[in-house]
């Protein structure tokens, strides 16, 4: 858009636009892949077969067995949410955006664009029409648990990542501070916690578990609050370091576990608005309780 | 209930929870060496703490140290079975879910058509109550996801309306 | 100050632009006939007398589909199982070996357990010939094939054998004996019953004037809307003993019947109690699945309401 418009303004600089443009745009465009050169080396060469081939050291298995929630989902949750979030010669909604300057004095050439209108700061996305081709779906799940004595003691990570090994069956990966925070002791680079993202029959597992065995032993639990949820579908709930010791495979031998974490698990779906996403998780049999609030924009 | 504690429908991931890890060896195991060295200044050199053996013990049973297997040595011939079985599967797959969005895509165009003809049906205020977005629908709990198996008690039978009023 | 009017008016039309063709884009889905009738229709849109809206009324009618959903999970067809098997063993050949130590105390009587149920792989001895190749072990486990673990469960078995056919139902520690997927009504093939078919979709069925349909009922009142209908007329045909639950009060599907009167279906689930048929309203009735809905519908009634009967 910015492009466009600089062509009318006179530029103060040297060189024109079009030549200061960081990518090629002139077809065929070349270099899309970054490679070094010793990733050429023979040694790299398992690496280059995919992942999905036997061949690849990496291969294993996805489809093993019959994913309940997900053959749920086809055979009742699907044409239910089409009728359930119908509405009739509706129309797209146009989120709020940002304020582009129109370019008309040289002075707008990179000026910052003014934010969105009214009081919010954050432009929104579009709401665009339901129909049967984006009806909403569960995309993935995040387990994550942050941990305050990692600061202290770094090898306070090892019970928080097996834990999640344990809980979800997946290799976890840790999280690392991206800056530092004096006030608690917190250096850039320094490990804080763990967490994975559980995708097809690892995700689906892991809200059958959740859903059948561990929150249903929760006393206090009553249900996910509806006020959960970052306003573009994805669904949050917390777990106490007790509440964990209800999974299966924790309980299994609890006597190793001296000291467990709390987590937070994310559930991110596809809804393009809050409501949306509740009705589809309400579905997988999560109760949820609490007032809902409907977004204006809805 | 198992030894685990684990009931027949769950499948039991603890097994599972060790064939998803990338093959080398974790880099933490050498983290941790580190670490005992470091802490081994006090007393007893070389000797870990409690706590530094129950962390030991965590990182080795989700280390691949000596746990993994020997890498799949195809031949040609089980390789061509093997693409032609994948390519087979993902081509009932596909099927199978073009079915199932053309089905979607019916349902859709009827929910319209219904919702056009109740427009023109001649009560406005009928048609205005039954497309209004409802916000706040909630699947109920007693629709069950399905189990491989059925409970004990297949179908609840004896139901009255107090039941519900209860709640 | 021009400028700024400038700016406002370029501001303006960059906005019809982007409504423009936000409208287009919503729009398309429908077809541009029933569209413009609708934009004419409504701007022409008078409220009718209270004889008009009682005639218009008198023509809509609301069907009902009361379905009962699986309660198990679909049968696996016999391509789905072998491929299923196949990649079962390919991930149990490629898993890591079980970490024992994790779960058994070292030098405890559990672990001895776990050891003696344990399968022991062929040892590695110089200069003997193996048929399979030289075998590789690492942690008790050989790394070429799969490692089978042995839970030692026999004597837990034997202890919980008395209680398992006991009464003791509610018992935490009885064993766990799966139910068999195939039912009482399943083998006498009782279509008034709930319980067959369990892992399929159900609906219910009537027969009225020797002809089965979906139960479908008139508009009472002034105000009653669809799936308020839907819901007395299934409790004036079926009695009060049924939860329901109404998916949405939108329609799901229309048919156009004899003399100008329509019939709008309403989607129901239902989740507790059963459907008592009142002698006097309906002749029979039966919960039937897809296929068997084919058998005893009409025709063209069965393909317009088709892809709303869910295949499963």
């Amino acid at each position: 858009m910015n492009g466009g418009l600089i062509q009318f303004a006179r530029g103060f600089h040297a060189t024109s636009a079009s030549a200061k443009a960081k990518i090629s745009v002139v077809e065929p465009v070349h270099h899309l892949v970054k490679y070094k050169k010793w990733h050429l080396k023979p040694s790299m060469a398992p690496f280059l077969i995919p992942k999905n081939s036997p061949e690849s050291h990496r291969y294993r298995p996805a489809t093993t067995r019959q994913d309940r929630i997900l053959e749920h989902y086809n055979n009742t949750i699907a044409s239910d949410l089409l009728l359930i979030t119908h509405k009739h010669e509706s129309t797209n909604k146009l989120g709020v955006k940002t304020r582009e300057w129109s370019g008309e004095s040289p002075y707008h050439i990179n000026r910052p664009a003014k934010p969105p209108r009214g009081n919010r700061l954050v432009p929104t996305q579009d709401i665009k029409v339901r129909t049967n081709k984006n009806l909403p779906v569960i995309e993935k799940v995040t387990v994550e648990t942050y941990d305050k004595t990692c600061v202290h003691a770094a090898e306070n990570y090892i019970p928080v990542k097996v834990m999640l090994q344990q809980i979800t069956s997946t290799k976890p990966t840790l999280i690392y501070a991206k800056k530092n925070i004096p006030t608690w002791n917190l250096r850039r680079g320094m490990v804080m916690g763990a967490k994975v993202e559980l995708g097809g029959r690892a995700m689906t597992d892991f809200l059958s578990t959740l859903s059948l065995i561990v929150l249903p032993r929760i006393k206090e639990f009553k249900g996910i609050k509806n006020t959960s949820g970052d306003g573009s579908g994805n669904i949050s709930l917390g777990l106490t370091a007790e509440d964990i010791r209800h999974f299966p495979e924790i309980e299994a031998n609890g006597e190793v576990w001296n000291k467990l974490s709390g987590c937070n698990i994310i559930i991110h779906t596809s809804a393009q608005v809050d409501p949306d996403a509740r009705t589809l998780i309400s579905g997988l049999n999560l109760p949820f309780t609490g007032k809902e609030k409907i977004p204006s924009r809805v | 209930m198992n030894k685990f504690g684990l009931s027949n429908f769950v499948r039991p991931s603890i097994f599972r929870s060790h064939c998803l890890g990338s093959i080398k060896t974790p880099t933490s195991v050498s983290t941790f060496v580190r670490f005992a060295r470091t802490s081994a200044k006090k007393k007893n050199r070389g000797e870990l703490s409690a706590s530094q053996v129950r962390q030991k013990n965590l990182l080795s049973a989700v280390s691949g140290a000596r746990k993994v297997p020997r890498k799949l040595d195809m031949c040609v011939e089980d390789l061509i079975r093997h693409n032609t079985v994948t390519r087979a599967w993902a081509l009932y797959q596909k099927e199978i879910r073009d079915k199932r969005a053309q089905n979607l895509e019916r349902q859709y165009r009827m929910i319209d058509e219904a919702c056009d003809a109740l427009k023109s049906a001649g009560d406005r205020n009928l048609y205005n109550k039954a497309t209004k977005r409802e916000f706040g629908k909630r699947f109920p709990m007693e629709l069950r996801v399905p189990t491989d198996t059925p409970p004990k008690i297949v179908w609840q039978y004896e139901w009255s309306p107090e039941e519900k009023e209860k709640k | 100050m021009s400028m700024n009017c400038r700016q406002i008016r370029l501001g303006q039309a960059l906005g019809r632009i982007s409504r423009s063709y936000y409208s287009t884009e919503a729009t398309s889905h429908i077809p541009s006939s029933t569209t413009s009738s609708l934009s004419t229709e409504q701007g022409s849109y008078v409220a009718p007398s209270p004889e008009q809206l009682a005639e218009s009324r008198s023509k809509i009618r609301a069907g009902l589909i009361l379905s009962r959903t699986p309660i198990v999970t679909p049968e696996v067809k016999p391509f789905e199982e072998s491929y299923y098997n196949y990649q079962q063993e390919l991930e149990r050949r490629l898993m890591w070996t079980f970490p024992k130590s994790f779960y058994f105390k070292k030098g405890s009587m559990a672990e001895h357990k776990f050891n003696l149920a344990q399968k022991k792989p062929i040892q590695s001895v110089k200069g003997v010939f193996y048929e399979r190749g030289i075998p590789d072990i690492k942690l008790g486990r050989e790394r070429r094939f799969k490692q089978e673990v042995v839970i030692p469960l026999a004597e837990e078995e034997g202890a919980d054998s008395g209680s398992a056919n006991g009464a003791d139902i509610d018992s935490v520690a009885r064993r766990i004996m799966p139910e068999p997927r195939i039912t009482e009504a399943d083998k006498s093939n009782d279509v008034a019953s709930l319980s067959r078919k369990l892992d399929r979709t159900l609906y219910l069925i009537i027969k009225q004037q020797k002809t089965w349909k979906f139960p479908s009922f008139s508009l009472e009142g002034d105000v009653e809307l669809l799936h308020e209908a839907a819901e007395r007329g299934l409790r004036q045909i079926g009695g009060t003993g049924m939860n329901t639950w109404t998916v949405s009060s939108t329609p799901t599907a229309v048919i156009a019947g004899t003399g100008s009167i329509k019939e709008f279906f309403i989607k129901s689930h239902i989740l507790a109690g059963q459907f008592s048929a009142i002698k006097s309203e309906i002749e029979d009735f039966a919960w039937l699945t897809k296929e068997e809905l084919k058998e005893k519908f009409d025709k063209q009634y069965y393909e317009t309401l088709e892809p709303v009967i869910s295949e499963q």
